[in-house]
């Protein structure tokens, strides 16, 4: 039964890493699978209208990234010309709020997988033998899941992903915790051991050729009872520390990413750890920093790291959870002191919580203000998401003690996102005038404050001056008025002036990166009206 | 004391088959007959597709020699009200005669390939006649054999409310048999008479252009001679199905009747849009195999075909006898009105593909599904040439109506009756519109031959506005007014211009002016 017409579909929105789901159907459609001819796209390619498509796979990921998702299901009905029964949806976004999915009428008949296309493949897409689908008498055949991922089909796009160059694989699938704010438990569930990775790793070289690096995507490696096993065949593979591959001239360094973290309270308990993790080229060592309560076990993780010779790391801070503001700063701070004392290279990059079955980025933890957030946001696109070990860049940024970091995050948005105009340049007499306000502001004018800006709108910023009870109050209130288009269009313009470039100080690799921190994210049509959306290019980065 | 807990196990009862309390009720009757067909016109296609199934039948065991033709005769006898479909197929020998045809269901065609199989179109014309009659030889038998149902009489049980009839009851009040003498009929035949036919609207079920241009696009008929496309229709199809093409014959119309196609659509009177383009079609089955084989006639695309074409449509056919009417893939089109602008046609290979009992539609099924998968490309690639056609269309339209422009305000400076600076705006207006003509010209979207044309008659408009924008003014009549007069003729004369709707009409007023006071 080949030749059959499969499509792929990625939604349009940006990632790090490439579908691997899709790659596994890929193998099972294609010449070494069911023989098919497989297209493959990202986003909405018109293309495809002139073929009649077999079956439609479209596969999700974050779970705010909703809207871009429902784009490319009902693109893959347009397709299908209304034909529920040939489209599939999978990967995160539809095992964690499946729901969502099947409330959707114009979705009846689209198949929403939950989970791994673990066990026959018949069974695992639900295909109905009675209606004759297409493979559903594939009763006894391996698990999609357990296939070789098909690199070939991420060259039928343009998109590229920041990692590519790799060996994707797991040793281990699920996770031994059950952090109320992750997504493994529900994808994955419990802890156990994957296929070897060396037959995923030959299996991909003889079909796609050698790749440079190792990404390991194990949720907690260190929790596996192999662990030492685990490492022993990363070696055998030849990915020991400064091992080089050689294919073109300049012969390139390889790098094991276990790219999920991994566990300080599993890494303090014993330097054996670490030690056998500097024994294979881990680059960066990503050790979870989710909350203050794990400062002993993370400082003594990156103690017995610095021991090892494992000197560049990278940190996710969960925020916007059960945190403070505060809670973050302390933590961000703790690695400036890690970086200073042991002479470390430590990049942070602060990831906000959103809860797992939530179409959009709308959540606000319990202890911050939407007003915080934004403010949290802007500063992250000035430090292209990263919060760099360096204490001068990182007081720049962030301020020098919790209580500066709290300042910055009530400062009018404008002065943070820009930072130098207003400090430096043509802006700051105003700047220095909203700060004698601000210094002159009681603790009850500050609360006011804070309740007045918290969790409005931006639009709706000049009925709050109304609400003011005092003085003071109302007149520090006039700063957080919106600028207007015009003035802040003159500000951009001079700055750009003033400052040649602005190229950014620091340089992290994609490879490295959070994969995504929501930079880029807008807020909800209410602040940025339809057709008048900032369209600012960035903030100004943060200069040491 | 001691209390022991003793698990209880609920069982589950048992299913129990049902033995008697069966009921197949009179009304079965009803739903099988004229509920079943709605449109009247759809007996004909039954009592055809029953003599092209006998026909081949008798192709196969060598009853029907290679070169006779399977030939139905439809007699329409508007006097009597009297319609008779007479067949040349096997018949059906007086053993079987009256079981075959009193049963309901149960069809011995069923997995032989045949069209028809589920043993209940020879009802369809219960409800469209007072009584309905058999008859039938086979070879070898003397006398011919008759049954009638009594389709008054139907009509009377169906609607009695008191009693209680179950189906064989009904039938067997209904339904007489008897063998009669034939000394003039054929050796081996089955006939169809529907007696007392009932007035449907404009009586079509007896008008024979009616029934013959219904035929023509259901049942199993030859293409006309003349259809250019036809060899290669028939070449494409080959081999893939078997055509089965009977010889219809419908009193009071002639010759034998034809698939309507011809070398074009009739779009307006005496206007032919041809057709230009044979597209010929392969779908695949779900495993490996054909689905349908069929084709498309592309043509201009310059609008909704008139339903008088007889060939409107994608349509579909079954054992080459056309299952539902010309919208069946109506839902394919991005918008389905551009299903009116098509010409195709499938036909079904794949057994698995089955027709439902009305042959409206299909039975849905996974089979027929992806024959749906897989026409739909087809169906937007038609959607995209008649959306082409039609901005094809309006750029031509747009061409024309900025060509005139351009004459008509050539002519206003040619007449000479309008100031320096009226002449300048126009002489403006002219080189916008020639950058208009030369935008339409690079669209890139007119075909070769239309473009090389539309060329051809801007170069030409372009030699001549040189023309006569390069000549001296011609000394009207107003150039041998007083300057202060002329200014004031100039003056007016541009306005009558500025105000006309049309500059054409505005021109000849202002030559006849000229020509006063010459």
């Amino acid at each position: 039964m080949a030749n059959k017409n499969i499509l792929l579909i990625e939604p349009g929105y940006k990632n790090k890493y490439p579908p691997l789901g899709l790659m596994k159907l890929a193998q099972y459609h294609g010449p070494q699978g069911k023989r098919d001819k497989v297209k493959f796209i990202k986003g909405e390619d018109p293309s495809v209208f002139g073929t009649a498509w077999d079956r439609i796979y479209i596969t999700t990921l974050f779970s705010f990234e909703f809207p871009k998702i429902a784009q490319s299901v009902d693109f893959a009905l347009k397709v299908a010309n209304g034909h529920a029964d040939k489209i599939f949806v999978g990967g995160i976004a539809a095992s964690l709020m499946p729901e969502h999915f099947a409330a959707q009428p114009a979705w009846r008949g689209i198949r929403f997988i939950q989970g791994l296309l673990t066990g026959a493949p018949a069974e695992a897409l639900k295909l109905d033998a009675f209606s004759e689908e297409l493979y559903s008498d594939d009763l006894s055949g391996l698990a999609i899941e357990d296939l070789i991922p098909d690199y070939s089909i991420l060259d039928q796009i343009d998109y590229k992903y920041p990692v590519r160059d790799a060996y994707f694989a797991y040793a281990s699938r699920g996770c031994i915790r059950k952090c109320t704010f992750c997504g493994v438990p529900k994808l994955e569930g419990d802890q156990r051991d994957a296929e070897s990775i060396t037959c995923v790793v030959n299996g991909i070289e003889a079909r796609y050729g050698t790749k440079k690096d190792l990404i390991l995507m194990d949720n907690n490696i260190v929790a596996s009872p192999k662990f030492h096993d685990i490492i022993a065949e990363i070696r055998d593979l030849g990915f020991v520390p400064d091992a080089k591959l050689s294919i073109g001239r300049v012969p390139v360094q390889r790098r094991v990413d276990f790219n999920q973290g991994v566990d300080a309270r599993i890494l303090c308990k014993d330097p054996v750890y670490l030690r056998e993790l500097s024994r294979i080229c881990i680059k960066p060592l990503r050790i979870a920093f989710d909350h203050l309560g794990l400062k002993g076990p993370y400082e003594k993780a990156v103690r017995y790291a610095h021991e090892f010779g494992l000197l560049s790391m990278s940190n996710y801070m969960l925020y916007n959870f059960h945190d403070t503001p505060t809670d973050l700063f302390e933590r961000m701070r703790l690695n400036v002191q890690l970086n200073e004392d042991l002479g470390l290279r430590i990049w942070s990059f602060p990831m906000r919580y959103q809860p797992t079955s939530l179409p959009d980025r709308s959540h606000i933890g319990e202890r911050w203000t939407r007003y915080q957030l934004r403010s949290m946001q802007l500063i992250l696109q000035a430090t292209h998401g990263v919060v760099s070990g360096d204490p001068t860049f990182f007081k720049r940024a962030f301020g020098d003690t919790a209580q500066e970091y709290l300042d910055l995050l009530v400062r009018p948005h404008h002065f943070i996102f820009n930072r130098d105009w207003y400090e430096y340049y043509e802006g700051r007499p105003r700047f220095e005038e909203f700060r004698t306000e601000f210094r002159k502001l009681g603790s009850g004018d500050s609360a006011e404050l804070m309740e007045l800006i918290g969790n409005v709108d931006p639009s709706a910023m000049k009925d709050q001056i109304k609400r003011a009870t005092t003085a003071r109050v109302r007149s520090i209130m006039r700063h957080y008025l919106p600028l207007p288009k015009e003035e802040e269009a003159e500000i951009w313009a001079r700055q750009r002036v003033l400052k040649q470039q602005d190229h950014p100080s620091i340089v992290v690799p994609d490879e490295e990166r959070v994969e995504d921190a929501g930079l880029n994210y807008e807020e909800p049509a209410a602040t940025t009206p339809k057709g008048k959306s900032r369209r600012n290019p960035k903030p100004e980065p943060v200069h040491a | 004391m001691s209390t022991t807990i003793v698990p209880i196990t609920l069982r589950e009862p048992a299913w129990q088959r049902l033995a008697d309390e069966i009921v197949i009720g009179k009304d079965i009757l009803e739903l099988l007959s004229s509920s079943m067909y709605v449109d009247p016109m759809t007996i004909y296609r039954e009592y055809v597709q029953n003599a092209a199934d006998s026909i081949d039948e008798a192709r196969d065991t060598g009853l029907l020699s290679t070169g006779e033709p399977g030939r139905v005769d439809i007699d329409l006898d508007p006097g009597s009200r009297t319609v008779r479909v007479t067949d040349n197929g096997t018949g059906i020998p007086f053993e079987e005669f009256a079981g075959r045809l009193s049963a309901f269901g149960g069809s011995t065609k069923r997995g032989r390939g045949a069209r028809g199989f589920r043993g209940v179109g020879r009802l369809a014309g219960i409800g469209y006649c007072q009584e309905l009659l058999f008859r039938s030889r086979v070879n070898g038998e003397t006398k011919v054999s008759e049954l009638r149902w009594d389709c008054r009489k139907l009509k009377a049980i169906l609607r009695s409310v008191d009693g209680h009839h179950d189906l064989r009851q009904a039938v067997g009040q209904i339904v007489e048999v008897r063998r009669i003498g034939g000394t003039d009929r054929p050796a081996r035949f089955f006939e169809v008479e529907m007696r007392g036919i009932i007035r449907h609207r404009n009586d079509q079920l007896l008008n024979p252009t009616a029934v013959s241009s219904y035929l023509s696009q259901v049942a199993p008929v030859p293409f006309r001679e003349n259809f250019p496309f036809r060899e290669q229709i028939l070449g494409h199809l080959r081999g893939q199905i078997e055509l089965g093409n009977l010889e219809v014959l419908v009193s009071g119309n002639g010759g034998p009747v034809r698939r309507p196609h011809s070398e074009g659509v009739e779009v307006g009177v005496g206007v032919i849009d041809p057709f230009t383009e044979l597209e010929l079609l392969k779908l695949d089955a779900v495993d490996q195999g054909t689905a349908a084989v069929g084709w498309i006639l592309h043509h201009g695309y310059t609008g909704a075909l008139p339903a008088s074409c007889h060939v409107r449509g994608l349509r579909v056919r079954c054992g080459n006898i056309q299952v539902g009417d010309d919208r069946m893939f109506e839902e394919l089109f991005p918008e389905t009105r551009f299903n009116a602008w098509s010409v195709g046609e499938l036909h079904v290979v794949d057994p698995r593909i089955v027709p439902n009992g009305r042959r409206d539609h299909f039975e849905q099924s996974t089979h027929f599904d992806n024959l749906l998968t897989h026409l739909t490309p087809c169906a937007r690639e038609i959607a995209r040439r008649c959306r082409t056609s039609s901005i094809r269309r309006k750029w031509a339209r747009d061409f024309e109506l900025r060509e005139t422009a351009v004459r008509d305000k050539l002519a206003i400076l040619k007449q000479g009756a309008v100031s320096r600076r009226e002449r300048t705006r126009i002489a403006e207006s002219i080189q916008n519109d020639f950058v208009f003509l030369d935008d339409i010209l690079r669209k890139g979207i007119l075909p070769h031959e239309e473009l090389a044309e539309l060329q051809r008659r801007k170069d030409k408009l372009e030699r001549d506005a040189t023309r006569i924008l390069s000549a001296p003014v011609k000394a009207s009549v107003l150039s041998d007014l007083p300057p202060s007069k002329r200014i004031a003729y100039e003056q007016m004369i541009g306005l009558i211009y500025e105000c006309s709707l049309s500059q054409a009409n505005a021109k000849l007023l202002v030559d006849k002016i000229l020509a006063k006071l010459r």
